[in-house]
């Protein structure tokens, strides 16, 4: 029995090193990125890599030696590329943007692929199967094909070289009408009808039932649709116009040389670029385990 | 009273008419710029201060003229072009030339583009080199406003040079034998650890990048025929010559595995950043002679040199022009004011500018004739190496074209093709693009 116990504890902790290795070497670009953010900038190449910032290293022993002076200039080179970030360029604006696009799209992606989501999957009309099966077959166009008639279209609608040009077009999301349908199909009819009997109106069935049983796939889809828009870049930079507009990506490419990279500063946008996505891949992962304990009907 | 009310309604009746005049007086121009130099002195500074200084000027001498900067990256401007010329709303100005790489002929022919041959007079236009002028011209019209010239030279690192006794080539000019030879004598391996410390030679091959090709035309080869009609870089000459050039990598092993990646920026880093400088002779366009002579971050003891000579008997090199292009007015008299700020950024002293910051050779004589280069040998040994340099095509589906044939280099310098089946290959995908 002691045998058996240790050699599954062997076990146990070798699965667990194994998966701690995996994470660390998944993690490792995250890792790069923010040391090369903080690196100095003649050595974001240096050969070997280093991989703790110079300005870290040497800071203390700096400090211990009565080199105060020395010390502090390494950390403040070290951040040179924030301080320029926030100081020189307007990330502050590109940041706001990028948070208004983000925060709006995803929103009205998750309102109106709901919407959507449950007609298609609870609502019965003629055609229905048809219009789905045509929506989806719009997935299959590729993005670049629609970027010159959307331009034209914004542009007509007068909202061109605004954020709601960027807000708009994401907004119908076919991938999110079929991931919410897919999702709500599984949710069982007789908690509709159920609602029904009680006295439910369509609006209250579809707030009251459907939404708060969605949540797993409403996660999905939210975290899904603020990467996408978060990161997006053609777009932003087609239909944006004014520096003060542009979002997060395209800001950052405005710094970058025609021939020469600045990796410093390039890194140092990404990181807090990537900030709000683990955030929000944090604070949506809860729904994610939840959702893996959803799914049985309750008598 | 009744004066009172008179005058009143004379100058309702005056503020009327006035009004809508002065707003009609009132011009946009949009122009587009990417990011260039910065100030000297200041290595964080904006990369668009230079046409913004120049915005607040004009706006300055022309009131009522309003000039509106729309700050665009330079890899994604002709993306961004290519769809607002679709979309037909393009930008009153943008820094791009006609080459094919962005805008077509075909858009020339559209009529996308203003013809500005009637704003010049024959006096102006003689102060423009005929080289720089030819790049802008179409069938008779000239189309754009040429700013500056390039061209590709190989850097040497001369401190490497003399840590291996190597004697760089005389006046900058060598053959095939003498470079491999001294590329061979180049790579070494420093600290005694079996591996290479330093190679001879390494570039990289990207579409639309073209600082390897001289070496591919150094037999005589061109990409395509005079008339740009026929695919001619399958010649022998065009074979035996990407055939030595991978020969710098797989056979005389002078080069890093990397060599014929697409890493424009890790190839630099490679060669002028100071925590490597792990190669030796590399080619680029002369606006890294600027950025290895002055930049804090490159500055690098080097020389420039001509690319080797092959069969040709010659030496080889690419060059290219840049400049602003005015794009199609509907009112005439914006139009002359958009033209006359395109003349204004692109005059005697700005061009002078542009050379000294930038690494560009002026494409007005009156620029060169106030010697931006006095203090300078490698940009004087680069403006030698300017008279002779050759363009590459100018046909309207050149990006599709040249995208094709570096696609096949690479795969020939990843050691998957031979020359010959590569250059073969890339003819077959061309066909259709070349009717």
């Amino acid at each position: 029995m002691g045998l058996k116990t240790a050699f599954s504890n062997i076990a146990k902790v070798t699965v667990y090193l194994f998966l701690i290795l995996l994470a660390l070497l998944s993690l490792m670009p995250l890792y790069w990125m923010f040391v090369t953010a903080l690196q100095l900038p003649e050595q974001v190449f240096s050969i070997p890599p280093k991989f703790v910032p110079t300005a870290i290293i040497e800071f203390f022993p700096l400090i211990t030696s009565g080199e105060q002076a020395q010390a502090f200039f390494l950390l403040s080179e070290a951040f040179r590329s924030i301080k320029v970030l926030f100081t020189k360029v307007g990330l502050q604006h590109w940041f706001v943007n990028s948070l208004i696009v983000s925060v709006t799209a995803t929103l009205g992606v998750l309102l109106f692929d709901s919407m959507a989501g449950y007609v298609f999957a609870k609502k019965k009309f003629p055609g229905r199967d048809f219009i789905f099966w045509l929506m989806i077959s719009t997935m299959m166009i590729p993005g670049q094909v629609t970027l010159v008639p959307l331009f034209i279209l914004i542009g007509k609608l007068g909202l061109k070289n605004s954020l709601g040009a960027v807000i708009f077009p994401p907004l119908a999301m076919v991938f999110g009408v079929f991931l919410m349908r897919q999702y709500m199909k599984t949710i069982p009819s007789e908690l509709l009808e159920a609602a029904k009997i009680d006295g439910a109106s369509e609006i209250a069935i579809y707030w009251k039932v459907i939404m708060p049983l969605s949540k797993p796939a409403l996660a999905t889809l939210g975290i899904l649709t603020f990467m996408a828009v978060w990161n997006s870049f053609l777009w932003p930079l087609i239909i944006l116009n004014k520096d003060y507009l542009y979002t997060l990506p395209v800001g950052l490419k405005t710094l970058q040389d025609k021939n020469l990279v600045d990796y410093g500063l390039l890194m140092s946008g990404a990181s807090i670029s990537a900030i709000p996505m683990i955030l929000v891949f944090l604070f949506f992962q809860k729904y994610f385990i939840k959702g893996l304990t959803l799914g049985s009907v309750k008598g | 009273m009744k004066k009172l009310v008179l005058v009143l309604v004379g100058l309702v009746f005056f503020v009327m008419i006035l009004v809508p005049s002065v707003m009609a007086r009132d011009i946009k121009i949009t122009i587009w710029d990417a990011p260039r130099w910065r100030e000297q002195g200041n290595e964080d500074g904006d990369q668009f201060y230079w046409i913004k200084d120049r915005i607040a000027k004009f706006e300055e001498l022309h009131p009522g003229v309003k000039v509106e900067l729309v700050e665009v990256p330079w890899k994604e401007l002709g993306e961004k072009l290519n769809i607002a010329i679709a979309g037909r709303d393009w930008p009153d100005i943008a820094p791009v030339d006609i080459s094919g790489g962005t805008v077509k002929l075909k858009h020339l022919e559209q009529g996308v583009v203003e013809p500005l041959n009637s704003f010049f007079t024959e006096e102006e236009l003689a102060d423009f080199y005929s080289g720089a002028l030819e790049s802008y011209n179409y069938q008779g019209h000239l189309y754009g406003i040429p700013t500056s010239m390039t061209v590709h030279a190989l850097m040497l690192n001369l401190d490497l040079f003399q840590e291996r006794g190597v004697e760089p080539p005389k006046d900058g000019k060598w053959t095939w034998d003498q470079f491999v030879d001294k590329m061979k004598k180049l790579t070494f391996d420093r600290d005694g650890d079996g591996e290479i410390d330093v190679y001879g030679f390494s570039t990289y091959i990207l579409k639309g990048y073209y600082e390897a090709w001289p070496f591919f035309l150094m037999d005589g080869a061109r990409p395509l025929s005079p008339d740009n009609t026929t695919y001619t870089f399958d010649h022998p000459e065009a074979i035996s010559a990407v055939e030595k050039f991978a020969a710098l990598k797989f056979k005389h092993k002078v080069a890093p595995m990397e060599m014929g990646g697409a890493d424009v920026g890790g190839t630099f880093q490679a060669f002028a950043n100071k925590e490597q400088r792990t190669v030796a002779v590399q080619p680029w366009a002369s606006w890294a002679i600027a950025t290895l002579r002055t930049n804090e971050k490159y500055k690098t003891n080097f020389m420039v040199a001509e690319y080797p000579v092959g069969k040709s008997g010659k030496p080889v090199t690419i060059g290219g022009s840049g400049g602003f292009l005015v794009f199609k007015q509907s009112n005439p008299e914006k139009l002359k004011m958009v033209v006359e700020f395109a003349k204004f950024i692109t005059d005697t002293e700005q061009q002078y500018t542009f050379a000294v910051n930038y690494g560009t050779f002026p494409a007005r004589k009156s620029a060169q004739e106030m010697d931006p280069f006095k203090d300078n040998p490698q940009m004087q040994m680069a403006a030698k190496m300017l008279k002779d340099a050759i363009t590459v095509p100018r046909h309207t589906n050149w990006a599709q074209i040249d995208e094709r044939i570096q696609a096949q280099l690479q795969l020939v310098l990843n050691g998957e093709k031979t020359a010959e089946e590569a250059l073969k290959d890339a003819g077959k995908q061309l066909e259709r693009f070349l009717k």
